[in-house]
């Protein structure tokens, strides 16, 4: 996948996938990577972003002698990811449109 | 943790030493708890170190980040010169990786507003010199004006009032501009930074990518900012209309107008009058720079003659009560910068003819001010006009 689609799918990719249940750093980013490949530390300042701006909430809990900081979607959260998903739907109307273009390319040249 | 990765994170703290070691643990504590999480889940350290990526570039996000996030914070020409600083410095490195063009172009794109930025804040900060200068003229014009003449020094307090307020409200206007298009400079560099890839590999590819998105998470609530300025421009504004009232009410602007519309009076009215010196005890002559007393013998039977020239833009009276005899300058305007105007000759200028025994007492010379006076042939000088007091027949 080009990485500026990478991009753009990893916020509303993000807030679906907390959506679903808190979770926490590492297992997000083996969510994440499993769906797009991309970079788990990438993942980082997207949290940071969506945490300031009251996208997400956390709390750090003691595992095996450390902290972990778990994230949830907050109700912002889930609206921010309602928007998105609108917006998600139109490209897939895009989307579809470039791909008839691109199947019928592909019978023209066989 | 690894010596590998332990090595990996003592260096990033190295190289963000400069944020303190609050920041640094903060900033780290993802990476870290990623690298725990990864080691526990059976990654191998070159894996855990792979999906890092190369320590410098981590580094150089963090620090780029905090000083965007600094500059938005709070923009003034320091903050906002170290970001563009920091930001074309990632750019560089930028420029080695293919496909970088679109960025370069992007990020030179935030070069003119920096400077405008930047000159705004020059303007600003001569705008706060300005309302220095204002006070300085507030309090000069204050001290020039003689104690009689509360009316003159009210005035001279409305300058200094109005040349604050103003300055200031210009100084913060241009702030507030200066701000806007740091904040405008940051975007684009924010913009332009945005745009790297996210794909895997190195923090720094896809980290640059997402630095720019992490971006507004620091921004700055407008609001509130706003909200400082209408409230500044409030007390400004009120500041700036009582030293208007303070002026008018004073009449000093009128008195200003005219001065600096008749630096050399064309005409030079005069005005004489005569009174016995058996009625009179002493002379009070008060003018804008000085008060001066004279003494007189009490009883005297002569007739004391005195001349008060002036220009036509002055004015000025003659009372006798309770036996003193009062000149007053009525119309007192002269503001510092204006010394030139008030010391060419004749501007004002009172003439007292006196009798031969009559002593002169005291002055009160103003400030740097020498009042020179004589028992007789006296003559005594202020800044703002002269006052010649002479025997009496004499001419000067």
């Amino acid at each position: 996948m080009d990485a500026q689609l990478k991009k753009g799918i990893l916020e509303p990719l993000v807030l679906a996938l907390i959506g679903e249940g808190e979770t926490y750093g590492y297992e997000l980013s083996e969510r994440i990577s499993a769906i797009v490949g991309i970079s788990e530390t990438a993942l980082y300042p997207v949290l940071r972003r969506l945490e300031a701006q009251a996208c997400l909430e956390t709390r750090s809990v003691e595992y095996k002698g450390r902290l972990r900081k778990y994230y949830a979607l907050t109700a912002q959260g889930r609206e921010s990811l309602a928007n998105q998903v609108r917006e998600l739907v139109e490209l897939e109307r895009v989307i579809a449109v470039v791909t008839r273009g691109g199947d019928k390319n592909d019978e023209g040249n066989s | 943790m690894t010596r590998g990765i332990a090595s990996f994170f003592a260096t990033a703290r190295e190289g963000l030493a400069r944020l303190g070691a609050e920041s640094a643990d903060e900033a780290l504590s993802y990476y870290e708890e990623f690298a725990a999480e990864a080691l526990e889940a059976g990654k191998t350290e070159a894996e855990v170190l792979e999906r890092l990526g190369r320590v410098e570039d981590v580094i150089s996000q963090i620090l780029s980040e905090d000083s965007m996030s600094r500059a938005e914070a709070s923009p003034g020409p320091g903050s906002l010169t170290r970001a563009t600083r920091g930001g074309l410095g990632r750019h560089r490195r930028l420029r080695l990786i293919a496909g970088a063009a679109g960025r370069a172009g992007l990020l030179s794109a935030a070069l003119p507003p920096y400077f405008l930025s930047m000159a705004f804040y020059l303007l600003a900060l001569a705008s706060l010199l300005g309302a220095i200068a204002g006070v300085a003229a507030g309090v000069l014009a204050y001290f020039d004006v003689s104690p009689a003449f509360v009316a003159s020094k009210v005035g001279a307090v409305g300058i200094g009032i109005v040349g604050l307020s103003a300055f200031i409200c210009l100084a913060a206007s241009f702030r507030f501009i200066a701000d806007a298009l740091a904040r405008f400079t940051l975007g684009l560099m924010r913009r332009s930074l945005g745009k790297g890839s996210p794909g895997k590999g190195s923090l720094g590819e896809g980290g640059l990518g997402m630095a720019g998105q992490a971006a507004s998470a620091h921004k700055t609530p407008r609001t509130p900012r706003r909200g400082r300025m209408k409230a500044l421009v409030a007390a400004t504004g009120a500041a700036f209309i009582l030293g208007l009232a303070l002026i008018a009410f004073s009449g000093i602007g009128a008195r200003y107008f005219s001065i600096w519309n008749s630096m050399k009076p064309a005409v030079l009215a005069t005005r004489e009058g005569e009174w016995k010196l058996s009625a009179i005890d002493s002379i009070a002559i008060s003018t804008l720079n000085s008060d001066i007393l004279v003494l007189t013998s009490s009883g005297h039977p002569g007739i004391l003659r005195a001349a008060y020239e002036e220009p036509d833009w002055m004015s000025g009276s003659y009372t006798l009560a309770n036996g003193r005899l009062e000149f007053r300058e009525v119309s007192s305007g002269r503001l510092p910068f204006l010394k030139f105007a008030a010391a060419h000759p004749g501007t004002t200028a009172i003439r007292l003819e006196l009798p031969e025994d009559w002593q002169s007492a005291r002055s009160k010379p103003e400030g740097l001010r020498t009042a020179i006076f004589k028992p007789l042939g006296i003559e005594a000088l202020s800044i703002g006009g002269r006052v010649d007091l002479g025997p009496l027949g004499g001419k000067k």
